[in-house]
């Protein structure tokens, strides 16, 4: 087993030092000239010779001067000493940008992960069990409509309707603007705020667990212990709590721990559309805003909780499932 | 089993209920509170400067019509781009823009609502320039006594000498600070020398007494002369700096070459706690200020800073203090925006353009959500000219297009009806428009669509030719150079990608037929914005002849650095590549018109726009009509484009 978790540790490092000279390549091709996106503003404010004296200095202050191949590792030297950079947008370190928006989305996702799994779950269980009746193909039609339907429109037909329509909800937002709110009530209101993209977010994820959960306890279900259970007279809800679905929960506890490393990646469409200030909204503004050490620094973070997820994940398996041995 | 599968899913809700409650405030960039002087966890607010006996301007009647004497109410106002930067000298988003101008209030110079530059009499007792043998100026200000930050501390002369002496010290330069308030800053004489950290002092500043200050400008500064210059005023421009809080223990003192800090060391170190601390710097919480406004919080979580009225300040160039007791500034998303006004959690929503946009802003006008003003954009939409090359170096080519565009039924279809048209460089809000609209729309030609005319056009030009050298008949003209070589009328265009500007779309209804048939063939090349910005400074992979986009005018709007002659401009100021004297010339006469001679520069400037009318470097397609839409509850409303929805909101007032 060490040697396996080993191995797996150094094929992370490859893999990650890989990516990382990809990503950095990708964004060095990007045809933007982040110099002259973030100077121009000044350009009505100088004279000729100030300006390019400006644009100069800005360049030099971004490293831009330098070669590429010591750009990257004075980058790469950097990040692994845990300083990410300075943002060309806001003028401050990153990991000082990233906190905020880290929190709101965690936050998001977490509350979003719950309900979709107290949702889910009873819904596998019941269509495993009714497999094939009226219920079984209701439950499947509408959880599929979130899973084909695009986000955008969820997100904007509840608003229309919850909001706009029926005035139950906040439109968009983390708070009620102009409030100063503190305790239970600045709870309640982030909990109003939460409810339209939760929903959406709850709404585009049954399908696919619910189906996970239904298949994991149909294959159960099919299982010679139950039918040794059934014959032994036990009652038909022992039967499928007791013994199927804790069977079922065995693949089932890896999905939980994919979601929970899931939890740090924002979701960019609900949260600009719900103009919820989290990591999805802050990677996205940071490619089109050209602000590389931000987006970069997400991305590289994405990398790592994907490779380390990865390895949880099957050290997972060793432990809810002793069949499985890692070699 | 039911009843466990219940108990679970409650216990489920319940969790997340708490999830929520728990994270409720911003965990990580937690909103900066101020103390609220108004709640009264301040020093006595001594008197101002009404009270006093002399010394002061006299305050102006406050305007009629229902303005209450003592503020009320709260506004949230949209503005598209907020960050936690609250102070100078590091990025300038828009949000942020109108922070710091609520924020800052005793400068020493006012721009107007009718979009002057003038001393700023609330703040200024004396102001005298006087002119040295060596051609620099010097300006010496008397303040007026009285002025108090909103913490109470009197402002004297050292606080504006310390902006000076704080704005230019090296130690602002230092690695995690970097900011660029010392950029622009040459122009003072002895100031290079105190940047570069060679100097202790700076020679021109002088701090003469306890409210008297007066500070040099260079003849020239890079080659470029500082005087006589129109918006030389600008330069005497200076705002007060608390030094008591962003330099604890330092103190400013004439010295033997002019004005220096003493006391406490002015270092980085000092000033990372100061200014660049994220909770309690001043450049995240600017706690001590001077405007009409005192910064409360900004929560970068929810996109919002709210800001209360500064109960010390005595009111702005005209002497008006703010009656709206709070302000929040949101960024609201964009896609929900009119949306969010009609449910009411937004108040204000400025400068919105498109028909798209402005429509659904109507709309809810209609229903009863509240108002709207309308005022023209100060800039326009264009098609911008390479004149260095090709087909479009030839001014009879550059009219013969405009002739070619169906700008009218453009401007229509593009705007919906919210826009106007104008015909050389400048905006329909700028004072020289303003003031003489009949007289400059009778002098401009205005190039509607006339075919006939653009052959007339390429006639004079020489565009008489076939591809054989033949007499013109059909097809594509040619033109003989000077060298005797044929050039085809085929002009290559590049345009923003349609999700950038729906208007790129319309050139192939309103001008590519239309040239064809004079023999002229545009080709329009779609470009990705990375692609198209390098294609407007000269670098992309192909010279577009023509470029489509837009252009906004700042306030100090400075064309002569726009068209200089100079090679070594091109491409970046000069962005048509154009070397036309008598356009260099007439701007570099408005550039060198004495500050407040407004008949001359009103002259020179028409010289301007006359010339550029004629030769075309850009054609100036549509200028917007922006509408701001607000609750009916905010009252004195009134905009020009020209003029800062901040400044504008200091004359608003709320009636619930």
């Amino acid at each position: 087993m060490l040697s396996y978790i080993l191995r797996r540790v150094l094929y992370i490092i490859v893999v990650f030092l890989l990516l990382s000279v990809l990503l950095f390549a990708m964004y060095k091709l990007m045809p933007v000239d982040v110099v002259e996106m973030y100077t121009s503003g000044m350009q009505q404010e100088m004279t000729p010779a100030e300006y390019e004296r400006y644009q100069e200095a800005f360049r030099i202050k971004l490293g831009l001067d330098q070669p590429i191949p010591v750009q990257y590792a004075k980058w790469m030297g950097r990040m692994l000493t845990g300083d990410f950079g300075t943002s060309v947008k806001y003028r401050r370190p990153v990991i000082e940008i990233i906190k905020s928006p880290m929190a709101a989305t965690i936050l998001l996702n977490a509350v979003t992960m719950i309900f979709v799994f107290a949702i889910c779950i009873p819904l596998g269980i019941s269509t495993a069990v009714r497999k094939g009746k009226i219920y079984d193909n209701s439950v499947q039609v509408v959880t599929i409509l979130g899973y084909s339907l695009p986000t955008f429109i969820i997100a904007l037909t509840v608003i229309l309707l919850f909001s706009l329509v029926l005035g139950w909800t906040p439109i968009s937002g983390m708070y009620t603007p102009g409030t100063q709110l503190t305790g239970f009530a600045a709870a309640l209101d982030r909990a109003k705020h939460m409810i339209l993209p939760v929903g959406v977010m709850t709404f585009t994820s049954l399908a696919s667990l619910t189906r996970y959960i239904r298949a994991t306890m149909i294959d159960a279900l099919r299982m010679d212990y139950i039918r040794t259970a059934r014959a032994k007279g036990l009652r038909e809800k022992v039967v499928i709590y007791g013994h199927a679905f804790r069977n079922s929960l065995i693949p089932f506890i890896t999905v939980l721990i994919g979601w929970f490393l899931g939890m740090f990646g924002g979701s960019v469409m609900v949260e600009s559309i719900f103009n919820w200030n989290g990591m999805g909204k802050l990677l996205i503004d940071s490619i089109t805003g050209a602000d590389f050490a931000v987006a970069m620094a997400l991305e590289m973070f994405y990398v790592i909780i994907g490779l380390v997820g990865n390895l949880i994940i099957d050290l997972a398996y060793t432990v809810v499932d002793p069949r499985v041995r890692l070699t | 089993m039911k009843k466990t599968l219940s108990l679970a899913l409650a216990l489920l809700m319940l969790l997340a209920l708490l999830a929520a409650c728990s994270s409720a405030s911003p965990s990580g960039d937690a909103p900066t509170t101020n103390n609220d002087p108004a709640t009264g966890d301040t020093p006595d607010t001594p008197d101002t400067p009404d009270d006093n006996t002399g010394d002061t301007p006299d305050t102006p009647d406050q305007p009629e019509g229902g303005r209450p004497t003592t503020p009320s109410g709260s506004l949230i106002v949209y503005f598209n781009g907020l960050d936690a930067n609250m102070m100078s000298g590091w990025g300038n988003a828009v949000g942020n823009a109108a922070i710091k101008e609520l924020l800052g209030g005793y400068s020493t110079v006012a721009f107007t609502r009718g979009g002057e530059f003038i001393i700023n009499p609330t703040s200024v007792k004396n102001f005298e320039e006087t002119v040295n043998d060596d051609g620099s100026h010097t300006y010496t200000i008397e303040i007026n006594p009285g002025l108090v930050y909103n913490d109470g501390t009197e402002i004297t002369a050292k606080d504006y000498v310390f902006s000076f002496l704080f704005s230019c010290h090296p130690a602002m330069g230092a690695e995690g600070l970097e900011s660029d308030l010392a950029y622009g800053m040459e122009i003072y004489t002895g100031a290079l020398p105190y940047i570069n950290g060679e100097a202790t002092s700076i020679s021109g500043l002088h701090l003469l007494d306890t409210y008297k200050f007066s500070f040099s400008i260079d003849a020239e500064t890079d080659g470029y002369p500082n005087f006589p210059y129109w918006y030389s005023i600008v330069n005497a421009s200076v705002g007060a700096t608390p030094y008591h809080v962003y330099a604890p223990g330092v103190d400013v003192v004439e010295g033997a070459n002019g004005a220096e800090l003493t006391g406490v060391e002015l270092t980085a170190e000092l000033l990372q706690t100061t200014i660049n601390d994220p909770t309690t710097g001043q450049r995240y919480n600017p706690s001590v200020t001077d405007g009409p406004y005192q910064f409360v919080s900004y929560d970068s979580a929810a996109s919002q800073a709210t800001l209360k009225v500064n109960p010390n300040y005595i009111g702005n160039y005209e002497g008006t203090k703010p009656m709206i007791e709070t302000l929040v500034i949101y960024q609201a998303a964009n896609a929900t925006l009119i949306d969010e006004f009609r449910a009411g959690s937004l108040d204000l929503i400025t400068g919105l353009g498109g028909a798209t946009n402005i429509n659904a802003g109507l709309d809810a006008v209609e229903d009863g959500s509240g108002s709207y003003i309308s005022f023209p954009r100060n800039g326009y939409g264009l098609v911008v000219f390479r004149c260095d090359h090709g087909p479009t170096q030839f001014e009879e080519v550059r009219r013969a297009i405009a002739y070619c565009l169906d700008r009218e039924e453009l401007v229509r279809q593009f705007t919906g009806g919210f826009g106007s048209i104008v015909n050389s460089r400048y905006g329909a809000a700028q004072w020289m428009y303003q003031e003489n609209k009949d007289l400059v729309e009778d002098t401009m030609i205005s190039y509607t669509l006339n075919l006939e005319k653009a052959v007339e056009e390429l006639v004079a030009g020489g565009w008489t030719l076939n591809e054989t050298g033949g007499a013109y008949e059909s097809g594509i003209r040619y033109k003989q150079l000077d060298d005797g070589t044929l050039m085809p009328l085929i002009v290559e265009m590049g345009s923003p990608t349609p999700a950038q500007s729906p208007v790129s779309e319309m050139f192939g209804t309103f001008l590519l037929p239309n040239a064809l048939e004079v023999g002229m063939q545009i080709n329009q090349d779609m470009l990705e914005s990375e692609a198209y910005f390098a294609a407007r400074s000269g670098e992309g992979d192909k010279a577009y002849g023509m470029m489509n986009g837009g252009t906004g005018f700042a306030t100090a709007d400075s064309p002569w650095y726009y068209y200089d002659t100079d090679p070594t401009s091109f491409g970046q100021y000069n962005s048509n590549f154009i070397a036309d004297q008598e356009l260099y010339d007439a701007t570099m006469a408005m550039q060198n018109t004495e500050s407040g001679d407004k008949e001359t520069y009103f002259a020179n400037w028409m010289k301007f726009v006359t010339r550029f009318n004629k030769i075309l470097p850009d054609i100036p397609l549509y200028a917007d009509e922006y509408h701001d839409f607000f609750k009916s509850k905010l009252k004195g409303y009134e905009r020009v484009d020209t003029y800062p929805v901040a400044a504008a909101l200091i004359d608003c007032w709320i009636e619930e």
